[in-house]
């Protein structure tokens, strides 16, 4: 067994250091470079723009560039933005938190919502809501979330003036200014009131995913032979559906939610632009558009980092939950 | 139990949520800060590293500048006493600073810390975007603690207006100097003065959440008297179509440099009853087509003529920019005191296009597109993708242009690809371009022949252009003092880039602006300046 978890952690360095490599080539082969922005600008001799390729080491060939990133990053030093001149890490760590709050927060919306949706779906089968069911799901996969974005904000913000139309909280926010009783509950909706719009928009897509594939995975479960048993030994239904199905109906799903995980840490690109939400997504965007290559290395790689060690977890985990499985390095 | 402990718990939660909501409502409305909205995200408050207009906004209430450009385009001193006195020979300028301007912590701004500036700007292997006008100094003398001399290598007109601008802010040398020797004489565009900048202007830095918000509130000391608005939130709202639906409920006061295509719904705003006002004033922006002279097809004046001919500008600005532009004959826009009103226009014309074609000696071929020696009249406009007015620009020139007989492609780039591999490698035939013109009429790096950058990599004359009336022109214009004869020098330039059209000249644009009805002194700012000039000005009603 420690043999084998050795393999596969070997195995994983090297998949680490081809996906760097692949990353940087492409980065690489995009046209324009990171002294595009500075192109333009009628104020800047040749001169200036030397001294700033020197200074950000721009000047060197990029097999010099990697192998210099590759040392520093193994170091620990993820580099520095050209955008803002920080520590690639500072620029990550600071987006990291708004990011995380808005996808788990859309991610456990997404599994209050799916789950008893396509539970029902099951076990009414072709009823007018399964039917209905369906139809919304196909809605949800296809409303571009830009769009459905916009839509939410007319309706909550412009019209009926409930929720803010963007942003992660009230700047000058201050719960001082309320009674220490209330200021927990305070706190909480100031919280919740930015958080509301954005998440919905991001758990559309999954809720819709997932209740279609609770449904047919429950539908596959219960078609089973020890379903049937069960039944025919006089189970009552509600006992059968969520004691001897729903269990083993899950575990696909979960693996489904397992493989979403990861963009849990990338952000959510065009729901942060929409809602103004200050996450990894948004910083993506920027560092791509200015080709700030160290802050693009810099998510990709702890991205790439995330999803080997969650697989390499998930099957560990999973030889050991199911004896079945035998752990093949 | 349970029930009764869960009904207790509900009951305290509404009633939390019912007083919350009315403390919030009987906030006393002036505890409410005033909400700038802007759209890219800002990336340094040092105004030694700064480049963007946005950043130029906030700075504006951190920092000051020497001397201020005003809504009148007039140069007026700021930290200084007066406006600097010039020497005989144009070379040497004598600065007097106020007394007793404070910084946000309380020391003294002096002849040091201006010098300190301008040696933290030339500091060797910085990020400094430009160093141009700093280079031009020869040699910096302080003469007491508020005096100080500065000496140029040679006479230059146009160097005292980048004063007045973000680049030129005076920082703290007490503050700015230890982080210099710690980071081995070296300041980063990203340490902790960017984060956390201290300068003498309006109002002190509160805070800053990266993509989120910048919140400034008013300085006590500040030179002036305290301004009248306690707090002033930046926000950025990246998406404009939420920018203006933001707009509309109040979440944002200030919508600075509206999309064009806004501007008549944010004027329906205000016919609604939205206490609003809506700035609608020229700007030194302009747009333009940009010919690449270098190939042969372009290289013939009569098909760059014609093609001025046959574009509609006139119902371009209509259609697209609901028309708040004005039709542009060549580089300096309306407003500039050189701005000749006297050019050759370009009137849609399409019958005297083709005509004009044909005197040249182009014939139309059987494929129904011009051709002249083998040259045939085809090529390709490229813009950066997402632009909707310059797409718009290119279905419009596409369609006018192959009605009289041009072949015509569409290509865009994402923006980093387009400045830089297509516009810097030259690779264009046609490229649309936005571009800021300065107050001064000076524009050496677009026309004159040595700022061609396939020659020695510098310039930004992409054109090719290459004329040597110009040349003369640019230079005397540069040398020249008095304004009565510079005036006749780039009357002449423009007259002559409007015969010779390098660019097809489209038009100058006008920036919108809506602000709330009660704020008072607002006075929109064309330069560079931006339009957060006078904030020290501003009232609230």
């Amino acid at each position: 067994m420690a043999n084998r978890f050795l393999r596969r952690f070997a195995t994983l360095l090297l998949s680490l250091l081809v996906i760097s490599l692949l990353s940087f080539t492409l980065i690489e082969l995009s046209p324009g470079g990171a002294m595009a922005r500075y192109v333009e600008n009628p104020k800047m001799s040749e001169a200036d723009r030397a001294r700033i390729a020197e200074r950000f080491g721009l000047d060197k060939p990029a097999p010099v560039r990697y192998f210099i990133w590759l040392r520093n990053t193994l170091q620990g030093d993820l580099g520095i933005s050209f955008m803002t001149g920080r520590p690639v890490l500072t620029e990550i760590l600071e987006r990291l938190p708004a990011t995380l709050k808005l996808m788990t927060v859309s991610f456990f919306i997404s599994i209050i919502v799916a789950i008893p949706i396509g539970i029902y779906s099951a076990t009414h089968r072709h009823s007018l809501a399964d039917n209905l069911a369906s139809a919304c799901s196909f809605l949800g996969l296809s409303l571009p979330s830009f769009w459905f974005g916009l839509l939410l904000i007319y309706l909550f913000s412009i019209w009926l003036g409930w929720l803010p139309a963007g942003g992660m909280i009230t700047p000058w926010f201050d719960p001082a200014a309320y009674p220490l009783l209330i200021r927990p509950f305070v706190i909480f909706w100031e919280h919740t009131r930015y958080l509301l719009m954005p998440a919905i928009v991001l758990s559309l897509s999954n809720i819709s995913s997932w209740s279609r594939y609770m449904r047919s995975s429950l539908l596959d479960v219960i078609s089973q032979n020890y379903i049937r048993t069960a039944r025919a030994n006089g189970v009552p239904e509600r006992k059968v559906v969520y004691k001897y199905a729903l269990r083993n109906a899950l575990t696909p799903l979960v693996t489904l939610m397992g493989l979403d995980l990861p963009v849990f840490f990338a952000g959510a690109v065009v729901t942060e632009q929409i809602f103004a939400w200050p996450g990894m997504g948004r910083l993506f965007i920027s560092a791509a558009g200015n080709r700030d290559y160290q802050v693009l290395m810099g998510i990709t790689m702890i991205t790439a980092v995330l999803v080997l060690l969650g697989n390499l977890l998930a099957d560990l985990l999973y030889s050991i939950l199911n004896p079945r499985v035998t752990y093949e390095g | 139990m349970f029930r009764r402990i869960l009904a207790l718990l509900l009951v305290l939660v509404m009633v939390a949520l019912f007083t919350a909501s009315c403390g919030q409502s009987s906030k006393p409305q002036s505890a409410e800060p005033l909400v700038w909205g802007m759209h890219t995200d800002i990336e340094t408050l040092n105004p030694i590293f700064t480049e963007s207009a946005n950043e130029a906004n906030i700075l504006n209430a951190i920092f000051s500048t020497l001397i201020k450009v005003n809504d009148e385009l007039e140069f007026e001193p700021y930290l200084l006493e007066e406006m600097p006195v010039v020497s005989q020979d144009g070379l040497t300028y004598q600065f007097k600073l106020r007394e007793g301007i404070k910084f946000h912590d309380g020391v003294e701004l002096t002849a040091e810390d201006v010098k300190f500036t301008y040696e933290m700007k030339m500091a060797e292997k910085n990020a400094v975007p430009s160093r141009l006008r700093w280079e031009r100094i020869a040699n910096f003398e302080i003469i007491d603690k508020y005096t100080f001399y500065i000496t140029l290598k040679e006479p230059d007109i146009t160097w005292l207006e980048g004063w007045a601008y973000a680049e030129s802010m005076i920082v703290p040398k007490h503050i700015l100097e230890a982080e210099f020797i710690q980071g081995g004489n070296e300041l980063s565009k990203g340490g902790n003065f960017s984060r956390k900048p201290i300068g003498s202007g309006p109002y002190r830095f509160v805070e800053w959440k990266a993509n989120e918000f910048v919140m400034l509130e008013a300085f006590t000391d500040y030179f002036r008297g305290k301004p009248q608005i306690e707090k002033i939130v930046f926000k950025v709202v990246p998406d404009l179509n939420t920018m203006l639906a933001r707009f509309s409920i109040g979440e944002i006061d200030i919508y600075d440099r509206a999309a064009p295509d806004h501007y008549r719904q944010l004027l329906k705003l205000q016919e609604d009853g939205m206490p609003i006002e809506v700035h609608n004033f020229p700007s030194f922006m302009s747009m333009n087509a940009i010919f690449n002279m270098r190939l042969p097809v372009f290289q013939d004046r009569a098909v760059r003529q014609a093609l001025n001919y046959a574009f509609p500008k006139e119902r371009f600005i209509d259609v697209v920019l609901d028309g708040v532009a004005t039709v542009a004959h060549a580089d300096t826009p309306p407003m500039s005191w050189a701005y000749n009103p006297n050019l050759k226009e370009y009137e849609h014309n399409p019958e005297k296009a083709v005509q004009l074609l044909r005197e040249a000696g182009w014939k139309l071929g059987e494929d129904g597109v011009f051709a002249k020696n083998g040259v045939r009249l085809s090529f390709t406009i490229n813009t950066n993708t997402g632009n909707p007015v310059r797409e718009a620009f290119q279905e419009i020139a596409k369609q006018e242009w192959e009605a009289i007989g041009a072949e015509v492609f569409i290509q865009n780039y994402e923006a980093a690809t387009l400045f830089g591999d297509i516009l810097r490698n030259l690779k264009f035939d046609m490229i649309v371009l936005g571009s800021a013109a300065g107050i001064d009429p000076d524009s050496k790096t677009l026309w004159h022949s040595s700022q061609r950058p396939e020659l020695y990599g510098t310039g930004q004359n992409f054109a090719g252009f290459s004329n040597q009336r110009i040349d003369e022109l640019l230079e005397a214009g540069l040398k020249e003092t008095s304004q009565e004869a510079r005036v006749a020098i780039y009357h002449e330039v423009q007259q002559i880039l409007s015969q010779e059209v390098p660019y097809l000249f489209i038009c100058f644009f006008n920036s919108i602006t809506a602000v709330p009805a009660n704020l008072e002194n607002f006075r929109p700012n064309p330069t560079l300046a931006g339009n957060a000039w006078n904030i020290f000005e501003w009232k609230l009603n």
